[in-house]
């Protein structure tokens, strides 16, 4: 599961540094609300997710506020690849 | 104002001085920073700066209760008639169909009418959530469009009594202006956290600022901006504050282009106009039209031609020199970046004075590396709201096996059909009188506005898209220059008042080609 979070980090952060955000970012940390991440930087996390872990965000319930943290993302995705 | 390291800044970051923080926080620092803000938003809402202090007040000193205060001032404002509705249209209307009589005539009657159709909306939001058992509207976003277009579409052919029709015109007038909060409730329906439907009627017409557009990024985000301990709301509200005093630098800014570059008798800017000239304007209370009297002893600066006029000129077919149509244009455009910039940070000081932690609609447009980045940092929350509804859901479930085509198809939902569509919902007087279709051709020149900035947005991305890198970077001013004048250019087309052709001949007379014309 370490894996999960370590690869969705490291897409974030490059994600973070192309906006500007030069800092590492912490798992819990909001990246929608502070702005760190808008919304165009939320569909290529949907296809890095896609492609990653094979999710079909099609057929679920899509909540773009789930990508607000590290955290919130690696439990969507456990939650989506179980189901 | 000089920071703790020495560094001068325009607008004093209030936000960072540990003291002022903690002022802020006692009851007369709250007071003092309501006041000064009051007095600074009574320039930019003279005749709702009142309304707006009171609704802060009970904000500021009862924030528990903010999400019950936010609805109350919502209908308050419908009910007092701050709200972006045209009754007088309805009542127009009304005469068409043969009624003698206002049809609105009473604040009740508004409260009414309003009542019915958030009642429907409650019900739209009611049936599309996903753990219903029975009937349920599976794609409710579609549906409210198609319905919305069927009935633009359809009541003229409507085999029923005229008074139905007026009704439904009515049904379809204020329906449009709170199509878009409706799309973000319906967005959020499914999420657990959200609050209640009747909650989100706080965040229908929010008493800080007066737009058919929402200026947050829905129902479920707002919940999560807002400040909570004494700390965090002293520190919103000094953000706001200083958002607010920024915002002051920025309207002074518009009058002063309008005065240099204009001179006295020109219309320097919406806001300034309506700041001298308005009944009761402020700065026509302060200083007893001397202040007018004085700008009207200016002399006359660099006068330049208005861009109404240059753009006048080329379509009578005697434009004038390129550059001078240039200038105009150059002018016009910063002119209205100031002026959507200026409004939008007085909003969004109002919501933070309220004790939400929004995000600025406009954040230095001129650091712009892309015109998709343009796209972002001028227009947030019109951009955020055609991602939503437009962008997410075609990028979800077409073209998931060609990824150039599904960020292609998703870019043009949303900055051209989606952005076409919000302002065909703008023009429902339009609709209503002259008719669906017609009003849609009349709109051809924005459809191609919307066409070039839809595929501007896509160019701009494709490289990164493709290869994964952004293209060879050129420095920042240039870089600035080039999504400026793009934006700058197609600004002509936007225009969607006069036919293509019109904006087509002043476009080429920036080239110095003069097409037509009946001179």
């Amino acid at each position: 599961m370490d894996k999960i979070r370590e690869k969705i980090r490291d897409y974030v952060e490059s994600l973070a540094q192309e906006r500007g955000h030069m800092e590492s970012v912490i798992d819990d940390e909001s990246l929608i609300v502070s702005g760190i991440l808008d919304s165009f930087a939320v569909m290529r996390l949907v296809v890095f997710m896609e492609k990653s872990f094979g999710i079909n965000f099609a057929e679920t319930y899509f909540d773009h506020n789930r990508f607000d943290s590290i955290s919130s993302m690696v439990e969507m995705v456990k939650e989506l690849a179980a189901s | 104002m000089l920071t703790k390291k020495g560094k001068f800044t325009l607008v004093p970051q209030l936000d960072r001085y540990p003291w002022l923080v903690e002022f802020a926080q006692t009851i007369v620092g709250r007071l003092v920073v309501l006041a000064i803000f009051s007095g600074l938003i009574f320039f930019f809402w003279p005749l709702w700066g009142h309304y707006i202090g009171l609704c802060l007040f009970f904000c500021i000193f009862l924030p528990q209760y903010r999400h019950v205060i936010l609805v109350v001032a919502s209908l308050g404002a419908v009910f007092l008639g701050r709200t972006y509705m045209e009754w007088n249209f309805i009542n127009d209307l009304g005469y068409t169909y043969g009624i003698s009589r206002p049809l609105i005539d009473s604040p009740f009657t508004t409260i009414s009418i309003v009542g019915f159709v958030l009642l429907c909306f409650f019900l739209i939001f009611h049936f599309s959530k996903s753990s219903r058992s029975g009937f349920r509207i599976r794609r409710p976003i579609l549906t409210i469009i198609a319905g919305y277009l069927l009935l633009a579409f359809g009541i003229p052919h409507l085999p029923v009594h005229d008074y139905v029709k007026l009704g439904l015109w009515i049904f379809l007038i204020v329906f449009s202006k709170y199509f878009w909060f409706l799309c973000y409730s319906l967005l959020d329906r499914n999420d657990p956290k959200v609050p209640p439907f009747p909650q989100h009627l706080g965040l229908y017409y929010p008493f800080w600022y007066v737009s058919v557009l929402p200026y947050y990024r829905g129902i479920s985000h707002f919940q999560r901006i807002i400040a909570k301990s004494p700390e965090e709301l002293a520190i919103c509200r000094l953000k706001g504050l200083k958002l607010l005093i920024w915002a002051c630098y920025l309207s002074m800014a518009s009058l002063l282009i309008g005065t240099v570059f204009y001179g006295k008798g020109q219309d320097i800017s919406g806001i300034i106009k309506f700041l001298l000239e308005a009944n009761g304007g402020p700065l026509n209370i302060y200083f007893q039209n001397k202040l007018i009297y004085v700008i009207d002893k200016w002399p006359l600066l660099l006068n330049l031609p208005h861009y109404k006029y240059a753009f006048a000129q080329s379509v009578s077919g005697t434009p004038l020199a390129f550059y001078w149509n240039w200038l105009a244009l150059i002018v016009w455009f910063i002119g209205q970046l100031l002026i959507l910039a200026t409004i939008s940070h007085a909003g969004i000081a109002i919501c933070r004075m309220a004790g939400y932690n929004a995000l600025r609609n406009v954040y230095n447009p001129l650091k712009s590396k892309s015109i998709a980045d343009f796209w972002n940092r001028m227009y947030f929350y019109y951009k955020e709201l055609l991602v939503n509804v437009f962008y997410y859901p075609t990028f979800l479930n077409l073209f998931k096996n060609r990824p150039i085509l599904r960020y292609y198809a998703a870019t043009m939902a949303a900055a051209c059909v989606g952005n076409f569509f919000y302002h065909y919902l703008l023009k429902v007087n339009m609709i209503v009188r002259q008719g669906a279709f017609e009003t849609m051709i009349s709109m051809h020149s924005l459809m191609f506005y919307c066409f070039l900035l839809g595929n501007g947005i896509f160019l701009s991305q494709y490289r990164k898209l493709k290869t994964g890198r952004s293209g060879r970077k050129l420095p920042q001013p240039f870089r600035a220059i080039i999504v400026l004048g793009f934006y700058c250019l197609i600004g002509i087309f936007w225009d969607d008042n006069v036919p293509l052709i019109d904006n087509l001949k002043f476009f080429l007379a920036l080239f110095n080609i003069t097409i037509g014309g009946n001179g």
